[in-house]
C-alpha cells in the first residue's frame, strides 16, 4: 500500500452518518476518546457515591446493596471502559500517523472494536434499571459471584459485557500488531518508531496473550452461574475457587501493564518535546517496556499471597524484579529533562505529574512484593491507595497529558492553557488528598470494600479527608469540560505543529486529511520531524545515534 | 500576567493549598501519627513482619526523596527562559549511567527479596504440637470460634459423645444492618503460647485479619487453612474479614483477647460449666442460618 496516499476525491463528510459508519482510524480514535470521557464521568459518579457514603461512619446515603454495586461498577467502568479504551483510542489515532501509514490494517474490524465498547457499557449499566448491577467486586471472586450468592441479572450482564470488551481488545490488538509490522513507511525501522508505538506494540502482545484467558474464564463463569457448571463453584464437586483467581489474575495483572504502558508511551513523547531533547536511552526504554511485558506474565499470583495456595518466593521475587525496568524508565524520563529547556505547557505539567505520582505507585507496590508486608496490608485500603497511584496518578495523568498534547492535532485547535492549568492543579491536589490518606487507613487495618466502618477505629478523619479530595477531583473536571466545550466551538487555531513535535503526526495538517499524508519527510531517526526542522542547524546538534 | 506576577500567583497558590491542608489536618480529631505506622505488633510473627515493613519503608522513603528530588530539581533548574530559542545539547543516552541505574535497583530489590523471604519463614513457621488449637468457622456474615478438648477434633464437637466438652463462641448477628445492635465474637487466647487456628468457610471466601498481628489469611471453601501465631502482649485486639464476602461484609468483625494463661484457663472453665454466668457469650443459639458446627466437613 502506498504510504504517501493521495487525497481521495470523496468529500470529507462529518455528519452523524459519517461518524456512525466511519472506518477512518482518526475518527474512530476520536470516538474512543469521547466514549471514554463520558464513561469516565459515569465511573467518577460511582466513585463519588462511594466517597460520600464513607465520609462519616454510619450508613447515611445508601444501603449496603447499593454501595456494593457502586464500588463494583466504579472499578469495572474505570478499568474496562475508561483506561483501557482511552489508551487504545490514542493508539488508534496515533499509530498509523506515527509510522506514516494511511490507516489501520483492518479499518472495518477497527470500527467493530470500537462499537463493541458503547454496546457493552450499556449492557453492563443495564443492571441498574433491571434490579441491580453487578455487586461482587470487579474481581468477582467465586463462589461469591455464583448464582446462589449473587442473584439478579446484574452479574450475568456484567459477564456478557466483559466478554464483548475482551473481544474488542483482542481484535484491536491484532489490528495494531499487523499495522505496526506491515504498514510502516519506508525508513521507519522498528528502532525508529516513536516510543508510544512501542508501548502499543508490547501492550497488544499482552492483550493477545492475556485477554483470551479472561474471556474464556468469563464464559466458564457464565456456565457455572446459568448451566450448572462447576469450574469455580465450590458448592459442586470439582469446583475450585482458587482456579478463578488464577485465570482472572493471569489476565488482570498484565492488564495493569496494558493500562500503564501506553500512558508511559504518551509521557515519553511529551517530555522530550517540551524538554527539546531526545528521550534519554531510547533503546533501554524499549527493552524496559518489553521486559515489563515479559515479566508481567510471571507475577499474577502476588494478588494471591494470602490464599495459602501459591508458591510465595517465586512470585515475590518476580514482583520485586519488575520494579527494575520501571525504575529504569523513571531515570530515563528524569535524565531527559536534565539539561533540557523545559516549557511548562499543560501537557508537560501532566507528564511531570505522572512522574511524581506514578513514582509513589511504584514504591508502594514494592511494599506489596514483600510477602510478610502483604500479609498485613493485602485487601486493605493500602491496596486502594496503591492501585489509584498507579491507575490515576499514572494512567489518568498520562491520558490527560496526551489529551492536551494531541488535541490540537485531532481538532486543529488548542485547548485553553489557563483552564488546563487550573484543571491540573485541582486534579493534582485532589488526587493526593483522596488517595494518600488511604495508605494510612490501610496500614492501620481498614479493609477495602466495606460500606461502613467502626467509628472508634481511628479512620473517621482520614475518610473525611479522602472524601474532600474526591470532590476536589470532581470540581477540577468542570474547567476541563468547559475547556472542551469552548475549544470545540472555536479555540485558538493550532497549526500543523504547535509544540515543535518530533514524530510524524506533526508532519501533516491538523486535523490530518483522510489517509493522513500528502508526502512524508525522510525518516532517518526516531525524530523525523525534528530532523527536518533542524536540517540546516549545526551538525553536532542534530547528530542521531 | 507578567512572569513576576505569575511566580507570585503560583507561590500564593502553593501557600493556600498547604494552608488548607494544615487546617484540615488540625481539624482532625481522631487522626494521630499512630495511624501513620502499622500497629504495635502483639505477636511474635507480627513483630517480624513489622521489622521487614520498617526496612522496606526506609528504603522506599529514600528512593522517594531521591527521585522526587531529582524531578523537582530538573523542573526548577531547567526551565526554558522566555526568548531562549537555542537548542539544548542533544544527549541520546549514556551507557555507563544506564548500567548503574539498572544495577543498583536490582541489588536493592534482591536484598529486599532475601530479607522478606527470611521473615516469611519466621511468619509461616509451624510447630507440629501447638498447645492451643481453635477451630474458626467463617460464614456470611459471622465468625464462630470452637475450642475442643485434647484429642477431639473441633469438627467433631457437635457429636453427641462430645456434648458439653467443647466451647463455641458466637457473636450476635447483624440486626437489619444496625451496627449498634451487634456484638462481635471474642476469641480468647493465652499469651506467649503458640495458637493454631484451623479455619473453615461454609459459603464464600472470607479472610481472617488481625491488624495487631499484621496478618491475614483467606479462608476459601474446600480449602481449609491452618495458621499459627504466638501472641506476646496482653490486650484486646480488633479483627475483621478483609475478603469481600457479600452484602454485610462490613459486619464481619471480631476481637482477639490475649490474656494470661490463668485467665484463659479460668475463662474456658467458666464457659464449660453450666449454668453459664450472664456475662458469658450468648452461645446458646447461633445466628439465623448459621451452620451447626457438626455439619462442617
Ligand atoms: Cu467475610
Amino acid at each position: 500500500m502506498a504510504t504517501t496516499a493521495l487525497r481521495p476525491a470523496a468529500t470529507y463528510r462529518t455528519g452523524l452518518y459519517e461518524w456512525l459508519t466511519t472506518t477512518d482510524h482518526k475518527k474512530i480514535g476520536i470516538l474512543y476518546t469521547f466514549n471514554s470521557l463520558i464513561l469516565f464521568l459515569i465511573g467518577g459518579i460511582f466513585a463519588l457515591a462511594v466517597r460520600t457514603e464513607l465520609a462519616q461512619p454510619g450508613l447515611q446515603f445508601m444501603t449496603e446493596a447499593t454501595y456494593n454495586q457502586m464500588f463494583t461498577m466504579h472499578a469495572s467502568v474505570m478499568i474496562f471502559w475508561v483506561v483501557i479504551p482511552f489508551l487504545a483510542g490514542f493508539g488508534n489515532y496515533l499509530v498509523p500517523l506515527m509510522i506514516g501509514a494511511p490507516d489501520m490494517a483492518f479499518p472495518r474490524i477497527n470500527a467493530l472494536s470500537f462499537w463493541l465498547l458503547p454496546l457493552s457499557a450499556m449492557i453492563a449499566l443495564l443492571g441498574f434499571p433491571l434490579g441491580g448491577a453487578a455487586s461482587a467486586g470487579w474481581t468477582s471472586y467465586s463462589p461469591l459471584v455464583q448464582a446462589k450468592f449473587s442473584t439478579g441479572p446484574g452479574t450475568d450482564l456484567w459477564i456478557v459485557a466483559l466478554t464483548l470488551v475482551g473481544t474488542s481488545s483482542i481484535l484491536g490488538a491484532i489490528n495494531f500488531l499487523v499495522t505496526i509490522f506491515k504498514m510502516r513507511a519506508p525508513g521507519m525501522t522498528l528502532f525508529r518508531m516513536p516510543v508510544f508505538v512501542w508501548t502499543i506494540l508490547v501492550t497488544s502482545v499482552l492483550v493477545l496473550m492475556g485477554t483470551p484467558v479472561l474471556t474464556s474464564a468469563l464464559i466458564m463463569l457464565y456456565i457455572d452461574r446459568n448451566l450448572g457448571g462447576s469450574f469455580f463453584n465450590t458448592a459442586l464437586a470439582g469446583g475450585n475457587a482458587i482456579l478463578w483467581q488464577n485465570v482472572f489474575w493471569f489476565y488482570s495483572h498484565p492488564a495493569v501493564y496494558i493500562m500503564i504502558l501506553p500512558a508511559m508511551g504518551i509521557v515519553s513523547e511529551v517530555i522530550p518535546t517540551f524538554s527539546r531533547k531526545p528521550l534519554f536511552g531510547y533503546k533501554a526504554f524499549v527493552f524496559a517496556t518489553a521486559g515489563i511485558g515479559a515479566l508481567g506474565f510471571s507475577v499474577w499470583a502476588h494478588h494471591m499471597f494470602t490464599t495459602g495456595s501459591v508458591y510465595l518466593p517465586f512470585f515475590s521475587l518476580m514482583t520485586f524484579l519488575i520494579a527494575v525496568p520501571t525504575g529504569v524508565k523513571m531515570f530515563n524520563w528524569v535524565a531527559t529533562m536534565f539539561r533540557g529547556k523545559i516549557r511548562f505547557t499543560t501537557a508537560m505539567l501532566y507528564a511531570v505529574g505522572f512522574l511524581s505520582l506514578f513514582l509513589i505507585g511504584g514504591i508502594n507496590g514494592a511494599f506489596l512484593a514483600s510477602v510478610p508486608v502483604d500479609y498485613h496490608v493485602h485487601a486493605t485500603y493500602f491496596i486502594v491507595a496503591h492501585i489509584h497511584y498507579v491507575l490515576f496518578g499514572g494512567s489518568i495523568m498520562g491520558i490527560f497529558a496526551g489529551l492536551y498534547y494531541w488535541w490540537p492535532k485531532m481538532f486543529g485547535r488548542k485547548l485553553n492553557e489557563g483552564l488546563g492549568k487550573i484543571h491540573f492543579v485541582g486534579i493534582f491536589i485532589g488526587m493526593n488528598l483522596t488517595f494518600f490518606p488511604m495508605h494510612l487507613m490501610g496500614i492501620s487495618g481498614m479493609p477495602r470494600r466495606i460500606a461502613d466502618y467502626s467509628a472508634t477505629a481511628g479512620w473517621n478523619d482520614l475518610n473525611l479527608l479522602a472524601t474532600i479530595g474526591g470532590f476536589t477531583i470532581a470540581a477540577s473536571m468542570l474547567p476541563f469540560l468547559w475547556n472542551v466545550f469552548i475549544t470545540l466551538r472555536g479555540g485558538e487555531p493550532a497549526g500543523d505543529d504547535p509544540w515543535e513535535g518530533n514524530t510524524l503526526e506533526w508532519a501533516t495538517s491538523s486535523p490530518p486529511p483522510p489517509y493522513n499524508f500528502d508526502h512524508l519527510p525522510p525518516i532517518r531517526s526516531e525524530r523525523p520531524v525534528f530532523d527536518r526542522r533542524h536540517a540546516n542547524d549545526v551538525p553536532s546538534l542534530t547528530a542521531g545515534h | 500576567m507578567g512572569p513576576i506576577a505569575k511566580r507570585w500567583a503560583r507561590r500564593a497558590g502553593v501557600v493556600a493549598a498547604l494552608g488548607a491542608l494544615a487546617v484540615l489536618l488540625s481539624a482532625c480529631s481522631d487522626f494521630n501519627l499512630r495511624t501513620a505506622v502499622p500497629p504495635d505488633a502483639a505477636s511474635v510473627q507480627g513483630q517480624a513482619s513489622r521489622n521487614i515493613y520498617d526496612i522496606v519503608f526506609v528504603i522506599g522513603a529514600a528512593v522517594f526523596f531521591l527521585v522526587e528530588g531529582l524531578i523537582l530539581f530538573a523542573v526548577l533548574r531547567y526551565r526554558r527562559r522566555a526568548g531562549d530559542d537555542e537548542l539544548p545539547p542533544q544527549i541520546h543516552g549514556n551507557n555507563r549511567l544506564e548500567i548503574i541505574w539498572t544495577a543498583i535497583p536490582i541489588a536493592i530489590v534482591l536484598a529486599l527479596f532475601v530479607l522478606s523471604w527470611q521473615t516469611l519463614n519466621t511468619v509461616d513457621a509451624r510447630t507440629p504440637t501447638p498447645p492451643v488449637r481453635i477451630g474458626v468457622v467463617a460464614f456470611q456474615w459471622q465468625w464462630q470460634f470452637v475450642y475442643a478438648p485434647d484429642g477431639v477434633r473441633w469438627e467433631d464437637c457437635g457429636a453427641p459423645a462430645n456434648k458439653g466438652r467443647c466451647v463455641t463462641v458466637f457473636g450476635t448477628p447483624p440486626a437489619g444492618g444496625d451496627r449498634s445492635k451487634w456484638t462481635p465474637p471474642t476469641m480468647h487466647v493465652p499469651v506467649d503460647e503458640t495458637v493454631e487456628l484451623q479455619m473453615h468457610s461454609t459459603d464464600v471466601i472470607h479472610s481472617f485479619y488481625v491488624p495487631a498481628f499484621l496478618y491475614q489469611r483467606d479462608i476459601t471453601p474446600r480449602k481449609d487453612q491452618v495458621i499459627q501465631f504466638t501472641a506476646d502482649r496482653i490486650g484486646i485486639y480488633r479483627g475483621q474479614c478483609t475478603q469481600f464476602c457479600g452484602l454485610y461484609h462490613q459486619f464481619m468483625e471480631f476481637q482477639v483477647q490475649v490474656e494470661s494463661k490463668a485467665d484463659y484457663v479460668a475463662w474456658l472453665q467458666q464457659e464449660l460449666t453450666p449454668p453459664r454466668s450472664p456475662s458469658a457469650a450468648p452461645s446458646a443459639s447461633g445466628p439465623a442460618g448459621s451452620p451447626a458446627v457438626s455439619a462442617a466437613p
